[in-house]
Order: structure tokens, then sequence, then C-alpha cells
């Protein structure tokens, strides 16, 4: 009797497990896979509304890409090309001068939270220029994709050959957040180049090697 | 054909005589893991504990996501500057005086790397062990991390009480002294000169650890002006040196060693070597390399040079006498021979001399006169700064200072407490002082000793300037912002004449008013400054520098020291290579760095000739006590073949304060030892050894005696281990002899560039013909020993550029040295009449490598460019690659090393990985270099052209002795040495078909008694 009650539990605990590790399949990753990272940023920058809707050229922030392993996060200072002139959305903008209209009042400037977090960050006073008064404060974003220490990847050599930021980045123009969208594994990195040796890179054939010095030393 | 396949190599002394302790020394690393295994592990307990460990990893992994990572911009962007590109910057060398050109390499904002500028006339892109280390001494966190006097820990604080304590000392009689090494910067010893006049008794007194006084005393007696000549020795065909380690230590090696190879050219249609004879008591680098060397007594020197002396003179139709020379340390025909050969090469030749007496000094002048040298390779008219230590006045400043009759004392780039045999004296007289200011960057006898220590900043941190050899002049600029609350010594001593500025203006004030008037070509101030900027360096007019002839009849013969009486031997202090003076010692890669001759780390000893040690009964380890005057110092023997047999040479620099962080310097483990002796120091300091009140202070000391004292200290040498044996139980049939290295002379050269060459295994055909196409580059490397000196800059710059950790004297004496290029020092001949071979030796990148076979997880592979890639996250550490390595080139990590040092790990270089424990490691033809050159010329859509890359020990070699390129390029120079008839692959009979070829060693000899084996047959497979 009792064996046929621990029977019937450890088939029941069996199942329950079961279940548990079937509901985490899909999202079970191996050592350092970070596929669907999508971290909180400490400015919600929209790469939907620059790289999309404004189309911006990536290159245009993102310089290093071309001329560097990194592509680097642009400096602050970039932001400001823009945002010294464009301090907050057209529509907050309408509402404000709508609003003052109504109030029979001269419209007030209107600042948007996001980007008065690149004034602060820059020390800037309320004319955004520089205000010695205010320390500055770099801004520290999360970093999205992460390889591990021993791989050396070079934006430059991928650039160069004409393979697109969207290959590895995924459809970051649609993205309002960014997100990893590819594992970034060795074996996904192989086959790209695979295929990269077998057809070409938009219709020029190329040398990307598959040597492991390639990507580590 | 010359066949010197007989001729037999040996490292060690022990070897020769076949009393190697083959079980302590050349046993394989599993037959040591072996025995060291802990017994109570069986096959089944570990297996057991190991699938636990995988499969709790397993689980664990599954559930575990990378740590965040953080990436913080500029908010302003610099211009130029992108993330992960290296920038260079110009500057100049602080490592020594001698003042070579260098580029710092910057990434994100912090120097990784010093590389050799290739542009500087002087240096010409070589760069020493000294200064590729000196990068380190700026992350160095035992720095003086800001100032401090009595309770004072600020600029300003300081500054204040340091002029409250001056104000008394500006009218007064007490003198001011500013003691400083060789300043061989234009604006420092400008602001020293204005600094001192605001007292009316002020004095610079300078001094060089290592003095050659002498020869600036004998110009000013056989020449009327106290100057220091540059030396051309890329204009010397016939170079006489009379113990001058003008290759590894002396004055300015750099310099030297790219004017010495230029000379030695053996490619191309005319080979030409020029003939270099050492007249030597140590084995020092320089006798290592030279074709024809002698072991003199130092006391027998000045017979020498007496009797050369006359020899030049009677053939150059001057006199000299030399009747008051009894005996000659060589033979007599021997001197009628150089002299005859130094008088062919009138105007050609070159006599020089480490001697620290006058007299001997004062004949080599009038030999190098009497050959017309002056003007041609001894240049009075470009005079050198980087010796102006004037002893005499040394000598002044430590008697008042001892007499307590000083007013302030100045320290800055030396440490008088240790560096002179009075120092514990002066470290006494200095803290009894009221004003006594240190300038040293870190903790050392003198500073300690100080009531106010203002430190100076690291060089890298700093602007100053240097003008080495009169007419080129070079900036230096910073290249970060100083890490500590330091300042540079311009600055200081600017606050404290009143005028606080900051390095830039001071510098740039200078250079508009002092050496841009000296500048060709009317440029404006500006744009002379931007582009010397950029440059590092300008070529400018000098002053001419008049009435500078050799006044006849002024140097006489130096008759003979006297020897020490009976057994008395002779201790000679000498600096290493890697150490040198001591100003390095607190640097963990220049102690690490094999001693290139002794192949000795960690350590200074006494080094005895092969004869004295059996006459002693002493072998290395063993310790002795070395006596001279009541002075006595213990130390453990190193037997160096080629010493003279009474001579006791030990190393200079050890001993030190700065050299007590060594305690828990490497791993920390149960059996662990420390790297420093009994008192907590690195060495033994020898100040007491050494003579008190010369007028030139000398390294030599005769009249020691020596005994066998208990005991026995091992000593960390690496030359006995990782080196290439043929196995004892595996002899060649017949008497074949496998030797390393090939050498010839230039007469057998000249009649067969394929002499010296000897009969090799040649296979024939291939077993897998189609293993590697190599269809785009194929890398390979030459080392061409004959211009190889062993200076084992490259092993440093291999050091800097690879992220190679240091592991302390006992992980040495454990035979885990982790340097991925070692150079092999090979004797020859008997006894202590030795030839030398340096052969650097690194990973080969087998074509057919025995590593890659072996390696259970292919973390050992092949790459389509022939390099054979070492990839460190598929090593599991099995270290069979090791085990099957020919070379025994391959290093594995037993530990993880350093990673507590914060500051110290900025020094690494972003783009090589930090291998962690259980990992096997190599020389990887710097691949990141190889990797940056391709995606540049593929950014740029050029090809790769030939000398694109370089690796770091390519880039430093001042003797330009290793090319590295693509051998499928047939215009490479690459391509060119590969076949050359020179060339040789070392353990070619094994077919592993390296990529790296060595070039025969050329000696400039005309005798071919090389001869003495049997002549073998070929022998094909």
């Amino acid at each position: 009797m009792s064996k046929e009650i621990a029977t019937y539990i450890l088939l029941v605990g069996l199942g329950l497990s079961l279940l548990a590790l079937g509901s985490s399949v899909r999202t079970y990753h191996l050592v350092d896979n970070q596929e669907g990272y999508e971290p909180e940023q400490p400015i919600a920058f929209s790469h939907r509304l620059h790289a999309g809707e404004l189309a911006i050229n990536c290159e245009y922030c993102h310089f290093g890409a071309e001329q560097s392993r990194h592509a680097g996060i642009p400096a602050a200072d970039i932001c400001m090309n823009c945002h010294k002139f464009v301090k907050a959305t057209a529509g907050a903008l309408k509402a404000e001068d709508s609003k003052a209209a109504e109030e029979s009042r001269t419209p007030q400037p209107v600042v948007s939270d996001e980007l008065a977090k690149i004034y602060t960050a820059l020390g800037l006073g309320d004319d955004l220029e520089r205000d010695a008064a205010k320390a500055l404060t770099p801004v520290e974003w999360i970093k999205v994709h992460n390889l591990p220490d021993y791989v050396y990847f070079d934006h430059r050599a991928h650039i160069t050959v004409g393979v697109s930021c969207q290959k590895c980045h995924g459809n970051i123009e649609a993205m309002e957040r960014v997100r990893q969208v590819e594992n970034l594994s060795m074996g996904w990195c192989i086959n790209c180049h695979r295929q990269a040796n077998d057809i070409g890179v938009l219709g020029k054939p190329v040398n990307a090697s598959t040597d492991c010095t390639t990507c580590h030393y | 054909m010359s066949n010197d396949s007989s001729k037999r190599y040996w490292m060690s002394p022990q070897e020769l005589e076949g009393t190697t302790d083959r079980t302590a020394e050349s046993r394989s690393d599993v037959a040591e893991w072996m025995e060291q295994a802990p017994g109570n592990v069986n096959r089944r307990s570990f297996l057991k504990a190991a699938g636990f460990t995988f499969a709790a990893a397993t689980a664990a992994a599954g559930c575990k996501r990378m740590p965040v990572k953080k990436a913080i911009p500029y908010l302003n962007q610099p211009e130029g500057r992108i993330a992960g590109r290296a920038i260079h910057y110009a500057s100049v060398c602080d490592g020594c005086e001698a003042g070579c050109g260098i580029l710092v390499r910057n990434r994100d904002g912090r120097p990784i790397k010093l590389e050799g500028n290739a542009e500087h006339p002087v240096t010409q892109g070589g760069l020493c062990a000294i200064g590729q280390a000196s990068i380190l001494g700026l992350y160095d966190s035992h720095r003086y991390q800001g100032p401090k006097a009595g309770d004072s820990s600020t600029w300003a604080e300081v500054d204040k009480a340091l002029m409250a304590s001056l104000a008394p000392l500006r009218e007064g009689s007490a003198p001011v002294y500013f003691v400083t090494s060789s300043v061989n910067s234009p604006v420092k010893q400008a602001s020293i000169d204005a600094f001192l006049a605001s007292f009316s008794n002020g004095q610079h007194v300078v001094y060089d650890p290592i003095s050659s006084s002498a020869i600036l005393d004998a110009h000013e007696q056989t020449h009327g002006r106290r100057i220091f000549p540059r030396y051309r020795f890329d204009k010397a065909e016939v170079v006489v040196s009379l113990d001058a380690d003008f290759l590894g230590t002396w004055i300015s090696p750099i310099e030297y060693t790219a004017g010495y190879q230029s000379l030695r050219q053996l490619d191309g249609e005319t080979p030409r070597q020029s003939y270099h004879v050492q007249v030597e008591s140590r084995m020092s680098l320089t006798g290592t390399n030279a074709d024809k060397r002698y072991r003199v007594a130092p006391e027998d020197l000045g017979q020498t040079v007496t009797l050369l002396a006359a020899a030049v003179a009677r053939k150059t139709h001057t006199t000299f006498s030399a009747s008051a020379v009894e005996h000659s340390a060589l033979p007599a025909e021997d001197i009628e021979a150089l002299a005859e050969r130094l008088v062919a090469a009138k105007g050609h030749s070159l006599v020089v001399s480490g001697s620290q007496d006058v007299a001997v000094q004062k004949v080599c002048n009038f030999i190098n006169d009497a050959l017309g040298n002056y003007g041609a390779t001894v240049d009075l008219t470009h005079p050198s700064s980087q010796r102006q230590g004037n002893d005499a006045k040394l000598a002044t400043f430590v008697s008042t200072l001892l007499a307590g009759k000083a007013g302030a004392v100045f320290v800055a780039g030396v440490n008088p407490a240790y560096d002179l045999p009075e120092g514990k004296k002066i470290a006494e007289a200095l803290a009894g002082l009221k004003v006594s200011v240190s300038f040293a960057e870190r903790p050392d006898e003198t500073s300690e000793a100080c009531k106010f220590n203002c430190p100076d900043s690291h060089y890298l941190e700093s602007w100053g300037d240097a003008e080495a050899v009169a007419g080129v002049v070079s900036i230096r600029q910073p290249v970060i912002r100083p890490i500590f609350k330091t300042r540079p010594l311009l600055e200081s001593l600017a606050a404290w004449m009143g005028t606080p500025l900051d390095g830039r203006s001071i510098v740039m004030a200078h250079w508009e008013s002092t050496v841009h008037p000296r500048s060709n070509g009317g440029v404006a101030f500006r744009k002379f400054w931007d582009t010397t900027l950029r440059a590092g360096f300008a070529t400018v007019n000098i002053a001419s520098v008049e009435g500078a002839v050799y006044q006849k009849g002024s140097a006489s013969a130096v008759v003979a020291k006297a020897h020490g009486e009976g057994d008395a031997f002779t201790v000679v202090a000498y600096p290493k290579v890697g150490i040198s003076d001591g100003r390095h010692a607190y640097n963990p890669w220049l102690q690490e760095l094999p001693d290139p001759v002794s192949k000795a780390t960690w350590d200074n000893y006494a080094c005895l000739s092969v004869a004295a040690a059996a006459s002693l009964k002493v072998s290395e380890g063993d310790m002795v006590k070395v006596d001279v005057d009541a002075a006595t110092i213990e130390l453990p023997v190193y037997v160096q073949p080629g010493q003279h047999d009474k001579v006791i040479a030990i190393a200079l620099g050890y001993g030190q304060k700065i050299s007590e962080r060594f305690s828990g310097v490497g791993p920390q483990w149960i059996s662990s030892k420390p790297s420093v002796g009994e008192d907590g120091l690195v060495g033994k300091d020898i100040a007491a050894l050494q003579e008190t009140g010369l007028v030139n202070r000398s390294l030599q000391r005769s009249g020691a005696t020596i005994v066998r004292s208990r005991g026995k200290s091992p000593l960390a040498c690496t030359q006995t281990y990782h080196r290439i044996t043929t196995p004892e139980n595996l002899p060649f049939s017949g008497n074949i002899r496998r030797n390393n290295v090939q050498e010839t002379t230039l007469a057998a050269y000249k009649n067969d560039p394929t002499a010296g060459r000897p009969d090799v295994h040649h296979f024939e055909g291939e077993l897998y013909k189609d293993d590697h196409e190599y269809k785009g580059h194929h890398w390979g490397m030459a080392v061409d020993l004959s211009a190889c000196t062993g200076c084992s800059a490259c092993t440093i710059a291999c050091h800097a550029e690879n992220n190679v950790p240091v592991g302390g004297k006992d992980e040495v004496r454990r035979r885990r040295d982790m340097h991925w290029m070692r150079i092999d020092r090979y004797y020859s001949g008997p006894g202590d009449e030795v030839d030398v071979v340096h052969q650097p030796m690194m990973c080969q990148h087998c074509d057919h490598a025995s590593c890659e076979n072996v390696c259970p997880v292919l973390a050992t592979v092949h790459t389509d460019e022939g390099l054979n890639a070492q990839v460190y996250n598929r090593c599991v550490g099995t270290r069979y690659c090791a085990n099957n390595c020919a070379y025994k080139v391959r290093r594995f990590n037993w530990f993880n090393y350093r990673h507590d040092d914060q500051l110290e790990n900025m020094v690494l270089n972003p783009d090589v990985t930090v291998r962690t424990r259980g990992i096997m490691e190599k020389c990887s033809f710097c691949v990141q270099r190889i990797n940056e050159a391709k995606n540049e010329a593929k950014r740029k859509g050029v090809k790769l052209a030939d000398g694109d890359i370089k690796p770091a020990c390519q880039q430093t070699c001042a003797a330009n002795a290793i090319v590295f390129g693509d051998m499928n390029d047939p215009e490479s120079e690459i391509s060119k040495l590969m076949n050359s008839p020179r060339h040789f692959k070392v353990l070619e009979e094994i077919n592993v078909r390296p990529s790296v070829a060595y070039m025969t060693l050329v000696r400039n000899r005309a005798d071919d008694a090389q001869h003495e084996g049997t002549q073998e047959e070929p022998h094909h497979g």
C-alpha cells in the first residue's frame, strides 16, 4: 500500500516537474545566450523614432562602426546637434501653445523629461549652455549585445563588405527599446560566414574566414 | 663546404661536464605531476566529483544570465577618438638617460604599450627591455599618491611649508643642493638653473648611478672640454671595446645596437661585417657578440690599452711610450694584429672603454685621435647629454652633507642613499636636515629620509623634452592625466619660484625662446611646435664646439694596477640588462626577465668562472661569503663561463627597499615560496663592497676574498629547462649531433653562403599533400642569429603586448615562467674560452604541428594562413600539446595570475584575452596585430603591404633581427629570407615544417678551425 502511494506521489511529482520544464524549454538558453534581452535604459531613446521614422543613418551616431572594432555608443554631444533645438515633441509643443492661447499668456518653453536627462548629464543650464556649477554625469547605458571576453568581433570588417546592421541587430528601426534578436552564438556567426563564402554579400564574393583566430585570440 | 655539425653546444657548465642533475632540471611536466599527484584521489572518486560538477554546472547554466554590463560613452567626444581604435602619440622614453624616441599606443584614453619611433634619427625604432617595461611604472599602485611633509598632505600646504623653510636659505651661505642624474632635458636643466639662481649658493650636483665621469674628465684633460662624445657605431668598421657593454647597458644601447648592426649586413651583393673585439673581465652581453673576446682582469686593462696605443702609434708615426708596461695580458702578436686592423680602418674605427680610470680613458682618446676617429666615429660636435655626472662635485656634496653643512638638499631621479657606498650615512644626514626634498615617484631609501616628499609624476603623465644627442630635440607629451595627486617636477619648481604654471606652458615657453631659434626653415613657432609634437622630434642647429682638439702629450702610459695579493679576487659590480642601476627594481616584468647571459631571474649572485668555481669547489646555488675590507656579503654562486678567473661579478640594483613589494608576488598556494630573501628584499645590496672616497667612482674593487659558507640558495635560472634536448635513451644513429644553431665565419661564408649548414635529414615528398593549401597569406618569421644580440627587449615587448603574467621566483624555479618568447643561450668551446649564441625561440607555427595532433578538444588548430592557433575558450588543459611540442614553447597557466591589483590591470592589452587558470598559451605571431592590419586594409580597400604587420618583438628590435611577413608574397622580405642560403630551420629533420627560419650566425673571423669531429655522410630519408 505505502509502496503504491509512494509510486503515485513520485509519478505526480515527475509529471509536475516535466510540466515545469516544458514551459521553460522555449526560453531555455545555453550559457551566455541573451537572446530576447531587452533591458530598460536610463533614457528612453527610441530607435523607431530616430532610425525608423526620421530615417537618420545608423552611422550618424554609431560612427565607429565603419572605422573601428566597436560601433560605439554616441556621446551626449551628438544628441545635442539636434536637441539643442528640438527640446520636446511637436505634440507637447502644440499642447502648450493651445493651452497658452486658452489662458491668454505667452507659451512656456517645454522640455521633454527624457531630453532633460541629457541636459542634466551635460551639466547644462536653462539656456542650454554649460553651467559650471552643475556636475557632469555621464549616461550609463545598459549594454544589450554582449560577447564573451574571448571573442573579438570587428564591426569595421562587416560594414566594409556591406553586411547590413539589421543582419545581426534585427529590425532595429522598428524597436522602441533595443532588444537582442539573434542569439549571437558561435554557431550563428559561423553559419553566416559559411553562407557568405558560398553566395557572397550583396552579390560580391567575400572571404569570411572561419579560422578560430578570426575571433579568438 | 664548411661543416660545423661536430661543434658541440651546451647551456650550462654542468651539462658540459655531464653532471646535470637531470632528475631535478630536465624532466617533463608530466613526470613532475605524477610524483606530486596527491595519493588519496583515485580514478573513481575523481570521476564522481567531475560528474557532479558537470551536472551542477549544466543545471545552473540554464537559469543564469550574464551580469549587466554598462556602456558609458563620453559626454563630449574628443576629436579623433573612436572607441576601440588605438591612437599613437610620439614621445620620448625616460627609462634612462638615453632618450629613445617612442610612440605611445593609447586605447580608449589609457596608454597600453610603448613602441620605438621608427622615424627617430637616433634610435630608429628600437626600444630596450627597460623602456618597454617602463609603462608598468605608470600603473604602479605603490607610487606616492600625493605630497607629504609632516602632517601636510596637499600641495598647497606642502608648498607653503617648504617656502617658509626655504626663505632663510635664500640669502644664507649654506649651500642648497639639487641632486639629479644626468639631465638630458633642456627645459628641466633650465628650470633647475633658474630655481637654483634664486639662492645665493645654489649648486646642481649631477651624478650617474653607473658613473662614466672618467670619460668626461679625460676629455677635459685631452680636449679641454668636459663633454661626452657621441659614439658613432654606425661608422665604425673596427670596434675595440674595453669593458664597455655598449650593446647591453652602456650609455645608449639602442642607439649603439642600431648603429653596430647597420655595418653587419650579410645579405645582399657584398656581405660585410664590422670587426668587434671585446676585452673584458666578466661575460657581458656585448662580449657574447664579439668576434674576438679576451678575458682580462680589470687591473690589466690599463696595460692592454697602453700597449695597443703604442702599437697604433708606431703604425701612425706618432709616439706613445709603453716602456713602463712590463707584461701584457694579451699576446703581443694579437695586439700588433689588432693595431694593424685599427690603422687599416683609420677614421672608421672606434676604441671605447667603460673604465672609470681617467688614465685609461685618456689613452683611448689618444688612440682615437691617432686613428683620426675624432670627427668621424667619435663625435664631439654633437655631444651627448646622456652622461654628465661629475664625481668630484658629488664627493664635495657628500662630504658637505655628512659634515652637516648643507642648507637644503633636493633629490630628483636618483637614490643616493642606495646608489652610493656612503648611502646609510647620507640617509642619516638627510634625516637630520631641516630641508630635504625628494621628488621620488615611489618610496625609496632617500625619500624615506627626506622631510618633504614632492612626488614627480610618471613621465607618461608629464610634459618635457630631451636632447640626448645635441641637434635632435624631442618633446615628451602626457598621454594620460596624472593618476595620483602627483606633480611634475617642472611644475613644482615653477610653483616654488612663485610663478605657478602648467607643464605645457613651461615647455612651450622654453621652446619658443630657446629651441625654435635653432630650427631651420623659418617656420612660425606654432607650426614648428605642432610639427615637432606630431613627429616627436626635430632636428635643430647646434652651437659649435670650438677648440676641442686633442692636446698632444696629454695621455700617458697606464701602469698596471696592483692586483690583490695571492688568492685575492676582484669584485666587479655590473648592471644587468633588465635591472641596470636598480631604479626599475620595482618592476616585476624586469625582475622576471632572464638575464641575457646568465638566464637567472629575481636575484643577484656571485658569478665565478668555471675554473674559479672548480678551485673553490662550489657550484651553482652554493652560498659564499665575499669579503672586502671588513665588509662581508653572502650570496649564491653562479658559474659563468667566459669570466676572468680572478673576478667575482655581482649585479647592482638589488636589495632595494622598492623590492619589498615582491613579498607576495605570484600565486600564493600551500607550497609557494616568496620571491624575496630573508630580509624581505629581492637580492642583496652590494654597496658595502664598493670603495668610498674615489675621485671617479668605480664598480671594481681589488683584494676580495671568497669562501664557501653554509647552505644553498637555488637560483631561478630559466636556461636549464624549456630547452630542446635529445633524450638520453634515444641516441642518434652514427655520431650525428643535433645542433639547434648554425654558425660559421665570415671567411667561410664569403666562400660559400651555405657555410655552417650541417647535413641533415631532408624529407622529400609529403604524406599529406593537400593538408593546408594556404591560398591567401602564409605567415612566416625569420630571425637573424647574426643580428640578434640577445638584449631581450623582444621578451618584454611580447610580455606587454600579450598580457603575459608574472609568476615570481618560486614559479620560475618550478619551470613555470610564462614568457612566450625566450632567448636560448648556447655556449660552445671548452671551459671558459667560450663562444655564445643567442637564439630567440618562440612558437614555430609548424605546418605539421605536433601539438595539433594530440589536442583532444581541437583547442590548437591550424588556420588557413599557417598560424598555429591556440583557442583559449576550447582549451581544457590536458597539456598534451606542451609535452608534444618539440620546441618547448608552450606555457600553461597553473594559476589565475594577478587580478587583485586593479590599477596594474590597466596596462592589459584590450586586444588580447587574459587567460585563466588551466589554459595553455603560446606565441600567436601577434595575431591581434595581423587581424587589425587586415581589417584596416579591408576598410581602406587596399592590399595588405609587406611590413604592415610587425609583431611586438620585431617592432622593438633595435638590431632588426626579426622579420615577419607573408611567405606567399614572392616580393616580401620574408620570402627573400626564406630563400636565403643562410636560412635554416630548427629541428628540420623531424619534418614538422616550422614557419620560423633562422639565419646562420656569422662571426667575423678568418679561421675555420671548427672541424674537430668527423664529417658526416649526408643522410637522406
